[in-house]
């Protein structure tokens, strides 16, 4: 064996050694979830906003994860979305098989609800999303958008009490002063709004998507409704994020100015503000049992990850929602869900006593 | 418009579209028939294929399967009086007393042929009433909705046998059991008994397939008779030829119903679950003979039909021309249009117009194809009503446990669907209706939320007599009671008359039950008395505050009557001994035994294993079945577990705690 055959040899064997472990990994995480079956729970009816949203997420998820794994989802709706994350943390199959994605109940998590069981600061994150929300009106009352403060006895109309849209549009108003009565107990966005079309109910918070594919071709075209503001998304600094879905509708603080010529302030505003990290920031959660493998957990951060970023996904998500929902990743989520779960004592207060106000 | 209606037939005559929708026809037919799965599983186990599919061959996958689960739901209604699904409740009062009467293949055919009418009726309807649909729709309110609902289940209540107390009290039930768990507008669960499955409340599968199925497999396997009473030979034109002739007899009641169909399944929430009640209630009220009514009158098979398919042609158009969608199913497609980057509203009666007219198509044609194969298959299945009871009861037991694990895949729905089982034995031992049980539970969210919704946005009671149509449901409502009171819609509350020992044990099972159910109200009562928020509490308290006093009445009413039943026997001990007989208690109580060990066995061995043990244990203690049939059954009902309920809908099963 003369020298060059020897160094061609070992540069070889170098190679070979060298890339084994990272082969080996490869190897691992495209063994784990090949030729399996993964189940996704969502927590939601079939054919409601929260579905559509994993369903169409799930699709490519299944190419993203190595060993492309066939993924069923299942719909456990109930306990007002609690039965979902109670399934999850009490699901013996620790596997990574089972994934439960589905809206985060915030402010049950907040006020610990007595009907989530589950915590879910202690089940490993795998990956999150925000969702935006905006606030609209009906015109027949008000001269413009900006008239709303000198209306009185607007009804507002909202889902469970302890709902985040119901909380975040009754603080808005509350901050604003503005005279209206609550009508609480609807079962969804789209109850809302068409109890909104009776004429029945003035003003409704509700997602983005929502307004985009439903409110404005039915009735903003028409002029019967004017949007408001919307309630922004903010980063873990607190700052807000540009929103540029929202095309020229204000965020609340610049509607707040634009009305009353200050920006917003107090103790209302304060619980606002604190609210919209957590109760906006993580609209949609993917977490695993509590116990899970950290490979699989791994290997699931980084192929939803990887979804976000799929040009394929973003064209599909345009196309159902009218934008992009904001990526939260598992460090950003788990942070957030720990705030939630550990929120400071005035704030649950406040808002256990603010869900059994009636008006 | 003409050339949306042509385009879009065009459309759904091209190729690959109608392959679509025949396929969309099969899978609906499956789903529909088999109990406990229906429309909404069927097009969540479709809509994935749809997601690369066209817009128009999508759609007429999805609405193929929609359209015709309805029609296919009409099998189990007949033969096993167990509703396929809501839409089917009414077929059952006449159509499962046909069947029993021998004639399942002429009320198949009277179904099947009424429902292509109707669904192809309702589509062209809808199809011409696109401009003033959003009118009619929007003229009801949260207040027409809540007394729409007070209308059907009156009608419900009263048509459905037995007395108006007795229906009203089972009324009062369904609405009870809704009230279990957490509410939409209340922060607080109710009667949930500390358990995590009480407090996401009840789900209707199992509560349907137990009051409905349990009794008549339980009946069947206890006499050992066919679902027929009447023996093959004996039964004269039972053919399905009489059943497409009682439609043409009686075509305008299946012309009116179809009409009742369209605009009632219009209203979103509503319509889909009270349509059939409300066509069946305008049979019987616009039949001047109506004794035969709940007896096998094929219009109380007609009525209910006609208008439970031309409904879904109803609901079509709110949800995808006003965004608005009234069922579940409704919603689904819904997320399909979506999914298809098509926005719901005014463009689909502009821009996409020949699409929304492909989709009436797809519903009007599938009704004509799923008529057409069930018919030919109708003679067939008609035949299963002649067959030895113990060769049918495991297997539709099989069918009928795993129908109620699809719900929440919760070993509580099983215990749910057993605890309604022996309700549903009393009550059809004691004479009790039990349909407005059924009709109180899908009804009851919607009625709480709007009494409570109609509450706060019209400010206290006024919206009772100021609103037209509110006035009208209410005269319709006080009509109906009136009507039924009076006798001339029901027929004669029972006598016990000293010689009629079969009423004396049905006074004896009615007076315990009523007891019994008394007894709960007034714990109920007293519980919602201790709810911190007063909202959760005011819905019970309500139902509670009727159903206590309708209570009392049957009980007064059942004690006279056991008094002289038992006077009549010669003594307490006698007439016990005499009802016993009577109920078959021992052969129940065997059989009621023998489904707990399967669900014992079930918490060991699994699903998989127990269910497939049950079948043979069944054959071979109670039936007397040789080996080879009995493990060739078990091994069938293995394997349709395995195949259909684990790979085809990918359903868990419940955790082995012997086998992992």
């Amino acid at each position: 064996m003369d020298m060059k055959t020897l160094i061609r040899c070992l540069l070889t064997a170098f190679v070979i050694v060298g890339c084994a472990p990272a082969d080996q990994d490869a190897g691992e995480e495209k063994g784990y979830y090949a030729g399996k079956t993964v189940f996704v729970y969502v927590g939601r009816p079939p054919g409601s906003g929260a579905d559509l949203a994993v369903r169409s997420f799930v699709r490519f998820w299944q190419k993203h994860i190595p060993g492309e794994p066939t993924m069923v989802v299942k719909n456990v709706p109930g306990g007002g979305g609690s039965r979902v994350w109670n399934l999850g943390w009490d699901n013996k199959k620790r596997d990574g098989l089972e994934i439960f994605f589905s809206p985060v109940s915030s402010t049950a998590v907040i006020v610990r609800q007595p009907g989530l069981r589950a915590d879910l600061s202690e089940m490993p994150l795998i990956g999150a999303m925000m969702s935006p929300n905006l606030t609209y009106a009906r015109t027949d009352r008000l001269k413009n958008a900006q008239d709303l403060p000198n209306v009185s006895g607007l009804r507002f109309g909202g889902q469970a009490p302890a709902h985040r849209f119901s909380i975040l549009g009754r603080l808005a108003l509350d901050i604003l002063e503005v005279d209206y009565l609550n009508v609480t107990g609807f079962g969804g966005a789209s109850d809302v709004f068409n109890a909104m079309r009776r004429k029945e109910v003035d003003i409704q918070t509700a997602p983005l998507n929502f307004y985009r594919f439903t409110v404005e071709p039915n009735l903003v075209e028409s002029g019967e409704v004017v949007p408001l503001w919307y309630n922004p998304l903010t980063n873990e600094l607190g700052e807000y994020i540009p929103l540029t879905a929202a095309g020229d509708i204000p965020s609340f603080d610049e509607y707040y100015l634009s009305v009353k010529g200050e920006p917003p302030s107090g103790e209302l505003f304060e619980i606002y503000r604190w609210l919209l990290p957590n109760v906006n920031g993580i609209v949609y959660a993917a977490v695993l049992p509590p116990g899970s493998p950290e490979t699989a957990a791994q290997i699931l951060r980084d192929s939803f990850s990887s979804v976000t970023r799929d040009e394929e996904y973003q064209l599909e998500e345009q196309k159902i929602f009218g934008f992009n929902l904001p990526i939260v990743t598992a460090e950003q989520g788990e942070h957030m869900l720990n705030t939630m779960t550990h929120a400071p004592e005035h704030i649950r207060n406040f808002l256990e006593e603010y869900i059994r106000q009636e008006n | 418009m003409i050339d949306g209606v042509l385009a879009g037939l065009l459309l759904v005559f091209s190729w690959p579209t109608i392959g679509y929708l025949f396929l969309g026809v099969f899978v609906g037919m499956w789903v529909g028939a088999v109990p406990g799965l229906g429309g909404v599983v069927g097009l969540v186990l479709l809509l994935p294929f749809t997601y690369s599919m066209e817009p128009v061959p999508a759609f007429a996958l999805l609405m193929g399967l929609y359209a015709v689960t309805s029609t296919s739901d009409t099998i189990s209604a007949i033969m096993l009086g167990i509703p396929g699904s809501v839409a089917s409740q009414a077929t059952i009062l006449d159509g499962y007393p046909l069947a029993k009467k021998g004639q399942a293949a002429r009320a198949f055919g009277a179904a099947f042929t009424v429902s292509a009418f109707g669904g192809v009726f309702g589509a062209l309807l809808m199809a011409v009433s696109i401009p003033f649909i959003l009118p009619i729709i929007f003229a009801f309110g949260l207040p027409e909705f809540l007394m729409l609902a007070l209308l059907g289940l009156t009608m419900v209540s009263v048509l459905s046998g037995g007395s108006i107390a007795r229906g009203l009290s089972v009324a009062a039930l369904g609405l009870l059991l809704t009230t279990v768990g957490y509410a939409e507008a209340t922060v607080i669960p109710r009667f949930h008994l500390g358990t995590d499955y009480l407090l996401d409340g009840l789900s209707i599968v199992p509560i349907a397939l137990g009051l409905f199925g349990i009794p008549e497999l339980l009946e069947m396997a206890v006499k050992n008779t066919s679902i027929s009473r009447v023996d093959m030979s004996n039964v004269r034109d039972r053919g399905m030829r009489r059943g497409i002739k009682d439609v043409f007899k009686h075509r305008w009641l299946a012309l009116r119903s179809s009409l009742v169909g369209v605009y009632v399944g219009i209203l979103p929430g509503l319509g889909g679950a009270i349509v059939d009640w409300i066509a069946y209630g305008h049979a019987v009220q616009s039949a001047r003979d109506k004794s035969k009514f709940g007896h096998g009158d094929i219009r109380g098979v007609i009525a209910p039909e006609a208008a439970n398919n031309s409904s879904r042609a109803g609901a079509l158009i709110p949800t995808v021309a006003f965004g608005i969608p009234g069922s579940p199913g409704a919603a689904i497609l819904l997320s399909a249009l979506v999914i298809k980057g098509l926005q719901p509203g005014p463009d689909m009666l502009t821009v996409n117009l020949d699409l929304t007219f492909s989709m009436v198509w797809d519903i009007a044609l599938a009704n004509i194809l799923a008529a057409g194969l069930l018919m030919l298959l109708s003679r067939q299945i008609g035949k299963v009503a002649f067959l030895p009871a113990h060769s049918v009861v495991p297997g539709v037991m099989v069918v009928l446990l795993m129908g109620a694990w699809v719900a929440t895949s919760s070993m509580g729905d099983w215990w749910t669907c057993l605890a309604m089982g022996a309700l549903g034995y009393a009550m059809k031992q004691g004479g009790w209706p039990r349909p407005p049980l059924i009709l109180a539970f899908v009804l009851g969210t919607l009625i709480e939320n709007n009494y409570q919704l109609t509450m706060q946005v019209y400010d206290g009671l006024s919206w009772m007599y100021q609103r037209p149509i509110v006035i009208c449901i209410e005269i319709a409502i006080v009509v109906t009671i009136v009507l039924a009171a009076r006798g001339v819609t029901q027929p004669k509350p029972m006598r016990v008359t000293q010689t009629d020992n079969a009423d004396s044990a049905k006074s004896l099972m009615s007076l315990s039950l009523a007891t019994a159910l008394l007894a709960l109200f007034v714990w109920a009562y007293l519980s919602a008395q201790g709810f911190d928020d007063k909202d959760a509490a005011q819905f019970p308290v309500t139902i509670l505050t009727a159903g206590i006093p309708l209570l009392m009445f049957v009980f007064i009413q059942d004690g006279r009557n056991c008094f002289h039943g038992i006077r009549a026997c010669g003594g307490v001990g006698a007439a016990l001994h005499l009802a016993s007989q009577r109920w078959e208690l021992w052969g129940s109580l065997r059989f009621f035994a023998l489904v707990l060990a399967a669900v014992a066995m079930t918490y060991a061995a699994g699903q998989q294993l127990a269910l497939p043990l049950f079948v043979a244990l069944y054959l071979r203690s109670w039936a007397r079945f040789g080996w080879p049939a009995s493990l060739a059954y078990a091994a069938a009902s293995w394997l349709l577990i395995w195949g259909l309920y684990t790979k085809a809908l990918k359903m868990h099963l419940y955790p082995s705690l012997l086998f992992g």
